[in-house]
């Protein structure tokens, strides 16, 4: 397809003559390209896949790309409500496990280092420090390239798998 | 995260108090929980309301990448009209979760007024196939007597009569045969189920010893791709792994894995797509058509005075794979099975007799 540096392209812009010579040879060395690559699939005997399931499969995904799926805005509203729902009744149940105050935002990347891993960033020196009394005091597996604790989800979900393990391994049971 | 990082956050959870390691297990088991029902909301819920406010017809679309992933299998996602979140007409219809923390998100997705949702699920695909190459006699004949296919393998690992098998013993032999075909290790199946590593191996041994032919298939695939530095499929299909040549034998290890792996995953999802596309040819001249296909199922709309017809045709295209025999040439040694659900959206269908 052609491309032109700086502007935003628009055939719109573009006088005929020029688009009848673009399109030309856009389809020209498309052809070129097509009989060289069905070459190189026929040498690596790729040539019936291409032809009997490849081809094909592009037909096929582009009506349905096309077709697209109905859905029930209904449903999906009664869905959303009851997702709410959910969420609520999940994040009180965690502030009481964990006795989180309404001060403390489940969302803020901040807040959760400070519960998860007891740590705070200070202004002033810009580093993280331990709160003390504060947390559960986990380490943070994972560090930012700015220093900071990782609350991405890998080390979440790394973090949480150690916890579990450090529960297994010493037969605790949880009423 | 590296090893020195983990090695001190072990160290860390060891000298907690067992009051601190309890209330931090308490954390972390709602915390996900919270963060999965938001990520849910967010991606399934909001992504969906942004995508109709885009299309204003109460439809949202998906794009499919035929070459999105190296194994060959389809992916898809959402598709957009412009660049960022906010130009999304769709969401993934890959990721888009079964029954999930008991909300079926699927249900939101339906078939018009006086039509069916109908769910082809190809059943057991990747086993059939790791039976096929391998040329395993015991799995071919426990597909071709149509027993329980892990009841059998249970039987055979912990030599019982597969009447007896426990359903914990049926879940391990289940377990241990997907271990077989992606490469875990005995390490994984002892986490997994809290059993010691030996027992674990012994387990698998047994396993390995009740199907002999994988064991000798993954010994010809070693060589193959030793030989190559590629593995091939039976459709010809190839992945190419210079990683087989590294010094470090975890490297290879893994080569090897992703190669014996491609072998299987990638035909299994190859024999989908023919029978997919054996359906859409016998479905031409009717009102019925697929509307999508994701993992190892194929979905449909029909109205509803065709459904049986289409079920009927779905079912023979799929289970005796005309279009693959027909194009390919392949005859699979072990027969395919589909379930069939039907209901009037894609999470709300019932298995379908006639």
């Amino acid at each position: 397809m052609l491309t032109v540096e700086g502007k935003k392209f628009d055939w719109k812009n573009i006088p005929l003559n020029f688009c009848v010579e673009g399109n030309a040879k856009d389809t020209y060395g498309t052809a070129r390209v097509y009989h060289k690559l069905l070459q190189e699939l026929e040498e690596r005997k790729l040539g019936k896949l291409y032809e009997k399931l490849i081809a094909p499969l592009t037909m096929a995904f582009r009506d349905m790309e096309f077709e697209g799926l109905l859905i029930d805005e209904e449903k999906l509203e009664e869905l959303g409500a009851e997702l709410v729902d959910k969420i609520a009744k999940a994040e009180l149940a965690l502030r009481e496990a964990a006795s989180l105050g309404e001060d403390i935002n489940l969302n803020s990347t901040k807040d959760l280092i400070k519960v998860i891993f007891s740590l705070e960033r200070n202004k002033e020196t810009k580093k993280y420090e331990v709160v003390e009394d504060f947390g559960l005091g986990l380490y943070p597996v994972e560090f930012t390239k700015k220093g900071a604790p990782s609350t991405n989800v890998e080390t979440l979900v790394k973090v949480g798998e150690m916890v579990e393990e450090e529960y297994m391994a010493r037969g605790l049971k949880d009423e | 995260m590296s090893n020195e990082e983990t090695a001190i956050a072990r160290s860390v959870l060891n000298a907690m108090t067992d009051d601190q390691v309890m209330a931090a297990k308490r954390f972390f088991d709602r915390f996900s929980e919270f963060k999965k029902l938001t990520k849910l909301h967010s991606v399934y819920i909001e992504g969906a309301r942004t995508a109709l406010r885009n299309t204003g017809n109460g439809r949202m679309y998906v794009n499919y990448n035929i070459d999105g992933t190296v194994t060959g299998r389809i992916s898809n996602s959402g598709a957009n009209i412009e660049r960022g979140r906010n130009g999304k007409i769709g969401v993934s219809f890959h990721t888009l979760p079964r029954e999930s923390l008991d909300v079926n998100i699927r249900d939101y997705v339906v078939a018009p007024k006086g039509h069916d949702f109908i769910t082809i699920d190809m059943k057991a695909m990747e086993l059939r196939v790791l039976a096929h190459v391998a040329n395993e006699e015991n799995m071919i004949h426990a597909f071709r007597s149509g027993v329980d296919l892990h009841s059998y393998s249970a039987g055979l690992t912990f030599n019982k009569d597969p009447k007896d098998v426990s359903k914990l013993e049926r879940q391990i032999a289940k377990e241990v045969s997907f271990l077989t075909v992606y490469g875990g290790t005995a390490y994984t199946l002892a986490s997994k189920r809290n059993i010691p590593e030996e027992r674990a191996e012994e387990i698998i041994n047994s396993w390995m010893n009740a199907f002999p032919g994988v064991g000798r298939y993954m010994d010809t695939i070693q060589d193959y791709i030793d030989q190559f530095k590629y593995a091939k499929t039976i459709f010809g299909r190839r992945r190419n792994l210079p990683n087989i040549d590294s010094p470090f034998k975890k490297v290879r290890r893994e080569a090897f894995r992703q190669g014996l792996n491609f072998t299987i995953q990638s035909a299994a999802s190859d024999i989908l797509l023919c029978g997919m596309l054996g359906v859409i040819k016998k479905l031409e001249n009717m009102e019925a058509k697929v509307v999508a296909t994701v993992h190892d199922s194929i979905e449909l709309i029909a109205p509803k005075g065709e459904t049986r017809k289409v079920v009927e045709i779905v079912k023979d295209e799929l289970e005796n794979y005309h279009y693959l025999k027909e194009n390919f040439h392949i005859n699979l040694k072990v027969p395919l099975g589909v379930d069939v659900e039907v209901g009037s959206s894609f999470g709300n269908g019932v298995e379908y007799e006639d």
